[in-house]
C-alpha cells in the first residue's frame, strides 16, 4: 500500500489476481485510512487480515514531517568552532533575482545546536581528543532542553568516527531514552554540510517513524495480521520495520521508489534495455530512467525547497534514493496566466482537498485534470474507480474564468494550452535528465503508470520521439504493484579518497561486509534464507574535477579494467577523453538484495465491460480539432488484438490515450502497448 | 512560416531549457574549482545579430550579461561572412568578455543549411593564466597574466594547437586550463546538438521568428514595469576602502518611458592596483541591479538588457582602460548593485534591502614550502536586511555562488581550519536585522609558512543600513594574536600562527526600536547578538 499525496493507493496480490482499490488520503490519520482501505479490498475479495502472507508499505510520513516542520524537537552536537555549518549551507542563493528570497530554516535551531572540544584530520587523525568533561556537562543542557532525538556530527568522522562512538556510548548510558543518530552511521561520506543535514534530518523524523510504525503494527495485529511487515525505501529496497526505525531517512522517497521496482519489473518482462518510467498522480509527476532493468540511483537528493521543485531551495539530503526527476505537474495542478500572458501550469496543487473543479468539492481553479475532462480524455462516471463523479461544468467554468477569457481564446484552446504546457514542461525534465546521463531518448521505451500518466504518456512520448509505451496492468497504482516485486535491498556506501593507481580493494570488501550483515538480519526477520545478490560501483572522475562518473565494478578488481570502464563511461557522457589526467577514485557504494517475489506471474483482476466499442470525441493535439475515437475497456482487449488510434482504453483507475498514429495492443503479460506508426 | 502562440512558448522554453543543459554540461566537465563547486559561469543563445535569446541561470550576473554583449563585440573581429560551420572563437580579453583574464569566454556559430543562423557562447573562470595569479597587486594587465586576443580557437572543425599551447605554458595548472577550454568548446557543441534536435521535431530552421517573439515580448514587459516610474532621476553614493585609498563610487538612475540608464559620473578614478572594472563588468552589475529592483520576473534576454543603458567615464573605477590593472575587478564590481538599488531605492522608498557585505570573501593561499598549493575558498559575509525581513546569513550577493566545504579544502590541502561560524553581533541592527557575516580561523599542519592574497573591501566601510537601521560590523582580517593586516594585498604568517577572517554583516532595515520583541527574543536565544 502505498499513501501519496493525493491517493493512497492498495493492491492485493493473491492465487485469484491482484486487484486494485484508490481512496484519497486522509493526512489526519494515516494509518486509520490505510486500515479501512484494506479492510475494504478485503471485505470485497471475501479475505480477512489472517489470510494475508506478507505486509508490503510505502509512506510519505517522513517526507511531510519534514515538510510541515512536524519531526522531534532534535539537538545536534557538533566539533567545537562549526556550530553554525547547518545554517551556513551552500552560502548561495538558489535565484539570482530574487532579493526576498528566504532559506529553509535549519532543523536544529541555534540554541539546540552543541559544540564539543575534539577535531579529526583530514587523513583520519585525532588532532585534538575529544574532551569527556564537555560532554558531561552536556547532560543537563540536553536534559534541560527537553530534546527529542539527538544527532552527532564531527568533521572527517566518514573517515575516522571513533569520536562520535564514543560520544553515542556515553550517551547510552547517561541518557539511555534518548535516541541518537551518527553522521558516520547515517552518512559516511565527505562534505560536511551535506552530511550534517542528513544525520539531523534522520534525528528529526526518527521519533515520528518510529511511532507511526509501532502504532500500525499494534492496529493490524489487532485485526489479526499475523505477517511480517516490509516497509519501501527510496533505493527500491524493501526493509524491515526495525531497519526503518534505526535510519527512518531512508523512507523519504518510499512511494516513488516503488514506481522505479515496478517499470524495472515490467522492463526486463518486455526486454526493453534502455527504459524511461512515466509516473504522474494526483500532485507530482516523477521520471525515472533504467538500463538494463536497473534504475538509476543517486546519493544526493534535496527535501523541503522552500520553493518547490526549485532546485537549490531545499535542505540536502545524501542518502541512497533511486533517481527520479520530480515535477510539480499531477492531476491537481494548477494552470493561471501571468503578467506575459502565458499559461504556468504548477507546482501548485488542488491536492486531495478540495481538489480540482470538477471534483464538486470547492476546488475553483482550473487544474490539469480539469482540462483533460474537458480534451474528452477522461470518463467522468469512471474516475478513480467511480469513487469520484466529475462534473464537464466546474471544469468548463473554471477553465473560462482563469485561462480562455484572460488569453482571448477558446475554452476547448485554453484547456489544450494546459495540457500542451504541462506536457512541454514534463518532456523537458526527461530531456534535460537523459541529458545529463547521457542517453539518446528516442531509443527507449516508456513505462508508464500513476493515476494521470496514461493521459499524457503518448503526446509526452511523441515530443520526445519515444516510438514504444508500455502501460503495466493496474497501472492506476502502479506504485504500490510495484512494492509487490521489490527484493529486501541495501545499499552501503563508504568515501574512499584516492588516485586510481593507487586503489586499495580492500575498502570494497569492507562496504561489502556492512551491507551483508544488515541483509541478515533483515532476512531473518522475514523469515527467508536465499543467497544475497550483490553489485558494486565506483565513483570515479579526472584529478581534479568536481563532479564523479559511477561505473559497476567487475568481478575482478583489476585497475586497468577500471579505467577502461571508467572511460568508456566518461566518453558516452561527454564525448571526449583526456588521456594526459590521472583519474582519481570517490566513493565505492555496494548494494546486497535478495529476491523474495517467488511468486507466479499473476493477471490483474478487474471488472469487464463491453466489447463492442463506443465513439467518443477526443481532441487531437497535432491537428487541434476534436476527432471521433474508439472506447474500448481494457480488460476486454485480448492478446492478438491491434487497434489504430485515436482510441481510449478505459479501465477502473485510469484511461489510456491514443492518439491517431499510434497501434494499440496487449502483450502476453496484459500490459497495454502502444506503437508509433512509422510516418512515410 | 507561421508560429501559434503555444508554439511560440513551447519553442521559448526549449531555449531555456537547453542553455540550461548546456551550463550543467560545463559544470559537470569543468577542473575549475570555482566552475564546479561555485558554478562561476555562464550559458547562452543568441540570434544572428549576436543578440541574446536566452541564458541559463546560474550564480554570476558578471559573467552573464558580459557574455550577453560580448558575442556582438566578436562579430567586430570575425564578421559574419568569415564564418564557417566548426568554427568556435575565444578570447580571455578583460574588454571583450567578463572583465579579467581568468575568464575564458568561447563563442560558437550555428549553422543550419549553410546559413549562420545564431550563436551559442559560455564562460568560464580558469584556475591560472600566468602572471601573478589572481591578486589585486598588479601595475598593469601584462603582470596579470596572459592575453588570448579574439581567436578561432577551432577553425572549421580542426583546433588551433598553437592556441591551447599558449594557454597551456603560461599556467601553472596546463592540464587543467586545457581540460577547461575544451569543457567550454563541448559545452556549446552540446547546445548545437540540442538545438537541431528541437528544429527537426518542431519543423524549425532557424531562430529568426522566436526570437523576434522573444526580445519583443521581453522588451514590452520590461517597459510596462518601468512606466509607471517614467520620468524619475535619483543619484547615491556609496564610499568603499578600495586598494590604497579610499572610492566613491557614485550612480545617478534614470528612469524614462521605454530605457533606463545608469551613469556613474563622480565615481573614483582607476586605481594603480588591479581592483579596476572595465565598463562591461560595471555594466552587468548594473543592470543586474535594475533588473532585480524593478523587473525581477521579465526574462534576463536582449529584450531587456537594450533597455538598460550603462555609462561611465573613461579612466574611473568602473571603467579602466587598457592596459590598466583588472584581476580583482568583482569587488568594486561586486559592490555596485548597493549603489545602484541606493539610487532606485529613493524613487521606490520601501522595496529595496539595506546594503549587503557584497563582495566575495575569498581566501586565496599558497603554501606547502616544497610541496607547493594554491587555492581559493568562497566564502560571504551577510546580506542587507529587507524591508520585511531579516537579511540572509553568510549568503552570497550579488553574485550566487556557492562556498567551499571545510572537509574538501582540508583533503586537498595542508589547511585545518580551526573555526567557521556565524560572526555573533555582526548583522547591522534594524526593524529587520541584517544578516551575520563569518568567522573563520585558518592554519597549516604541514610546518609551513602560510601566504595569504588578500581582496576584501568593507573593512573601513560597512554595509549602511536603510531607513534607520544601522550598518553591519565591517570586515577584519588578523592573526591569531590580534595583529591587524591590511584588507589587500599578500601576508605570511609563520606555521604556528593563524588567519583570523571576520566577514562583514549586511545593514539593518528600518529603527532598531520597531523591533518585533519575539525576534529580539529569538535572536537572543539564538546567541546570535
Amino acid at each position: 500500500m502505498d499513501v501519496g499525496g493525493t491517493f493512497t493507493d492498495i493492491v492485493v496480490e493473491s492465487t485469484d489476481g491482484i486487484s486494485g482499490y484508490k481512496l484519497l488520503t486522509d493526512h489526519a490519520a494515516p494509518e486509520q485510512g490505510i486500515v479501512e482501505g484494506v479492510a475494504r479490498l478485503l471485505s470485497k475479495l471475501g479475505k480477512s487480515f489472517a489470510d494475508i502472507d506478507l505486509f508490503l508499505h510505502g509512506t510519505t510520513l517522513a517526507t511531510n514531517a519534514v515538510l510541515e516542520r512536524k519531526g522531534a524537537k532534535i539537538g545536534f552536537l557538533t566539533t567545537a568552532g562549526f556550530r553554525d555549518v547547518l545554517e551556513i549551507g551552500y552560502e548561495n542563493r538558489h535565484n539570482p533575482m530574487d532579493l526576498n528570497l528566504t532559506k529553509p530554516v535549519p532543523i536544529a535551531t541555534r540554541e539546540r545546536r552543541f559544540t564539543l572540544t575534539e577535531r579529526i584530520a583530514a587523513d583520519g587523525t585525532i588532532l585534538k581528543p575529544l574532551d569527556t568533561d564537555e560532554l558531561e556537562a552536556l547532560v543537563p543542557q540536553i536534559a534541560a532542553g527537553a530534546i527529542e532525538s539527538l544527532a552527532i556530527g564531527f568533521l572527517h568522522s566518514y573517515l575516522n568516527p571513533v569520536h562520535e562512538r564514543f560520544a553515542q556510548n556515553f550517551f547510552a548510558s547517561r541518557l539511555p531514552d534518548l535516541p541518537v543518530s551518527l553522521s558516520s552511521e547515517i552518512c559516511p561520506e565527505i562534505r560536511e554540510y551535506e552530511r550534517f543535514s542528513t544525520v539531523c534530518l534522520n534525528a528529526y523524523v526518527k521519533p515520528v517513524i518510529t511511532n507511526y510504525l509501532s502504532r500500525l503494527g499494534r492496529h493490524l495485529a489487532g485485526l489479526g495480521l499475523r505477517c511480517p511487515i516490509l516497509i519501501m525505501a527510496s533505493s527500491g529496497g524493501l526493509i524491515p520495520v526495525s531497519h526503518a526505525i534505526d535510519a527512518p531517512i531512508q523512507l523519504i522517497e518510499s512511494g516513488p521508489a516503488g514506481g522505479a521496482v515496478l517499470a524495472s519489473k515490467i522492463s526486463a518482462e518486455i526486454g526493453a534495455s534502455h527504459v524511461m518510467s512515466f509516473d504522474m498522480g494526483g500532485t507530482t509527476a516523477k521520471i525515472c530512467f533504467l538500463e538494463d532493468g536497473q534504475p538509476n540511483v543517486t546519493r544526493l537528493f534535496e527535501v523541503d525547497r522552500t520553493e518547490r521543485f526549485m532546485p537549490g531551495s531545499g535542505l540536502p539530503l545524501r542518502a541512497p534514493v533511486v533517481e527520479l526527476v520530480e515535477i510539480g505537474a499531477g492531476g491537481g495542478s494548477i494552470a493561471r496566466v501571468d503578467a506575459m500572458k502565458r499559461i504556468i501550469v504548477g507546482p501548485e496543487s488542488a491536492g486531495s482537498s478540495p481538489g480540482p473543479a470538477c471534483y464538486g468539492l470547492g476546488g475553483v481553479a482550473p487544474t490539469i485534470t480539469d482540462a483533460d475532462l474537458l480534451l474528452g480524455k477522461i470518463d467522468g462516471e469512471r474516475f478513480a474507480g467511480g469513487e469520484i463523479q466529475l462534473s464537464r461544468s466546474h471544469s468548463s467554468d473554471a477553465v473560462q474564468e482563469h485561462i480562455a477569457t484572460k488569453q482571448g481564446v477558446s475554452n476547448i484552446e485554453a484547456a489544450f494550452g494546459i495540457t500542451e504546457i504541462v506536457d512541454e514542461t514534463m518532456s523537458n525534465a526527461a530531456r534535460a535528465h537523459a541529458a545529463e546521463l547521457g542517453r539518446d531518448l528516442s531509443s527507449h521505451t516508456m513505462i508508464a503508470f500513476g493515476g494521470a500518466a496514461p493521459l499524457h504518456a503518448a503526446r509526452i512520448a511523441q515530443k520526445l520521439g519515444i516510438k514504444r509505451l508500455v502501460i503495466p496492468t493496474a497501472a492506476g497504482v502502479g506504485s504500490a504493484v510495484g512494492f509487490l516485486h521489490a527484493p529486501v535491498a541495501f545499499d552501503v556506501a563508504v568515501s574512499t579518497p584516492g588516485l586510481l593507481s593507487a586503489f586499495d580493494p580492500s575498502r570494497v570488501s569492507e562496504a561489502e561486509d556492512i551491507a551483508e550483515d544488515r541483509i541478515r538480519s533483515a532476512l531473518l526477520e522475514v523469515g527467508v534464507n536465499e543467497e544475497a545478490n550483490k553489485r558494486a560501483f565506483m565513483d570515479l572522475r579526472y584529478i581534479g574535477q568536481g563532479h564523479e562518473v559511477e561505473i559497476e565494478l567487475p568481478e575482478t578488481l583489476n585497475r586497468q579494467e577500471l579505467k577502461r570502464a571508467f572511460e568508456k563511461r566518461y566518453k558516452d557522457l561527454f564525448g571526449r577523453l583526456l588521456p594526459n589526467t590521472e583519474i582519481e577514485v570517490v566513493s565505492v557504494r555496494v548494494r546486497v538484495s535478495v529476491d523474495i517475489s517467488s511468486r507466479k506471474k499473476q493477471g490483474f483482476k478487474s471488472s469487464s465491460g463491453s466489447a463492442e466499442p463506443e465513439i467518443s470525441e477526443l481532441f487531437d493535439a497535432n491537428s487541434e480539432t476534436f476527432q471521433p475515437a474508439k472506447v474500448l475497456e481494457r480488460s476486454a482487449i485480448k492478446v492478438g488484438d491491434v487497434a489504430a488510434g485515436p482510441a481510449l482504453v478505459r479501465e477502473d483507475q485510469t484511461t489510456t490515450v491514443a492518439p491517431r498514429g499510434f497501434d494499440l495492443s496487449i502483450l502476453a503479460g496484459g500490459h497495454l502497448m502502444l506503437t508509433a506508426r512509422e510516418e512515410k | 512560416m507561421e508560429l501559434s502562440p503555444l508554439k511560440k512558448q513551447v519553442v521559448w522554453e526549449r531555449l531555456i531549457a537547453i542553455v540550461e543543459d548546456q551550463a550543467r554540461a560545463l559544470m559537470k566537465t569543468a577542473f575549475s574549482p570555482i566552475v564546479r563547486e561555485s558554478g562561476d559561469l555562464s550559458a547562452g543563445v543568441f540570434d544572428a545579430s549576436g543578440c541574446m535569446l536566452a541564458q541559463a541561470r546560474t550564480g554570476t550576473p558578471g559573467h552573464i550579461n558580459t557574455m550577453a554583449e560580448s558575442v556582438g563585440k566578436f562579430l567586430t573581429f570575425f564578421p559574419i561572412d568569415e564564418l564557417s560551420d566548426g568554427d568556435v572563437l575565444a578570447t580571455n580579453d578583460p574588454w571583450i568578455g567578463t572583465g579579467h583574464l581568468n575568464d575564458y569566454v568561447v563563442v560558437t556559430p550555428i549553422f543550419a543549411n549553410q546559413n549562420l543562423i545564431g550563436f551559442f557562447a559560455c564562460t568560464g573562470h580558469m584556475t591560472d593564466v600566468g602572471g601573478i595569479g589572481l591578486s589585486p597587486d598588479g601595475l598593469d594587465i601584462f603582470m596579470e597574466g596572459t592575453r588570448i586576443p579574439p581567436v578561432k580557437i577551432v577553425e572549421q572543425g580542426k583546433l588551433n594547437e598553437a592556441i591551447v599551447q599558449i594557454a597551456r605554458q603560461n599556467s601553472r595548472l596546463p592540464d587543467e586550463i586545457e581540460g577547461d577550454i575544451h569543457a567550454l568548446i563541448a559545452c556549446n557543441a552540446w547546445g548545437d546538438r540540442r538545438l537541431k534536435e528541437m528544429f527537426e521535431e518542431v519543423g524549425l530552421s532557424d531562430l529568426e521568428l522566436i526570437g523576434e517573439h522573444i526580445i519583443e515580448h521581453t522588451d514590452k514587459a520590461f517597459q510596462e514595469a518601468i512606466r509607471p516610474h517614467a520620468g524619475t532621476t535619483s543619484t547615491h553614493q556609496m564610499t568603499i576602502d578600495g586598494y590604497d585609498e579610499k572610492l566613491d563610487l557614485v550612480a545617478t538612475v534614470s528612469i524614462h518611458i521605454d530605457h533606463v540608464e545608469v551613469k556613474w559620473d563622480g565615481t573614483s578614478s582607476a586605481s594603480k592596483f588591479g581592483i579596476n572594472v572595465p565598463l562591461g563588468y560595471a555594466a552587468a552589475y548594473s543592470s543586474y541591479a535594475v533588473l532585480c529592483a524593478l523587473a525581477s520576473d521579465v526574462p534576463n534576454n536582449h529584450g531587456t538588457l537594450q533597455n538598460i543603458r550603462v555609462s561611465a567615464p573613461k579612466d574611473t573605477v568602473v571603467n579602466a582602460v587598457f592596459p590598466q590593472p583588472v584581476s580583482c575587478r568583482h569587488i568594486v564590481g561586486g559592490l555596485l548593485p548597493d549603489v545602484v538599488l541606493g539610487a532606485i531605492d529613493k524613487i521606490i522608498p520601501g522595496k529595496l534591502p539595506a546594503e549587503s557585505a557584497s563582495a566575495l570573501w575569498t581566501l586565496t593561499f599558497k603554501g606547502g614550502g616544497s610541496n607547493p598549493f594554491t587555492t581559493s575558498i568562497v566564502t560571504n559575509g551577510g546580506t542587507g536586511a529587507r524591508p520585511h525581513r531579516d537579511g540572509l546569513s553568510a549568503t552570497a550577493f550579488p553574485s550566487a555562488v556557492r562556498g567551499t566545504p571545510v572537509e574538501m579544502v582540508e583533503t586537498k590541502t595542508p589547511l585545518i581550519f580551526w573555526r567557521r561560524e556565524l560572526r555573533i553581533g555582526s548583522s547591522g541592527e534594524g526593524c529587520h536585522r541584517g544578516g551575520l557575516g563569518q568567522e573563520i580561523e585558518i592554519g597549516t599542519c604541514d610546518g609551513n609558512p602560510l601566504t595569504l592574497v588578500a581582496a576584501f573591501d568593507r573593512i573601513e566601510n560597512a554595509a549602511r543600513g536603510r531607513e534607520g537601521g544601522q550598518p553591519g560590523a565591517n570586515g577584519a582580517l588578523c592573526t591569531s594574536d590580534g595583529l591587524p593586516l591590511a584588507g589587500k594585498g599578500t601576508h605570511t604568517l609563520p606555521p604556528d600562527k593563524t588567519f583570523v577572517f571576520r566577514s562583514p554583516g549586511g545593514g539593518g532595515y528600518g529603527s532598531p526600536e520597531r523591533r518585533d520583541p519575539k525576534a529580539k527574543e529569538e535572536d537572543q536565544r539564538f546567541g546570535l547578538i
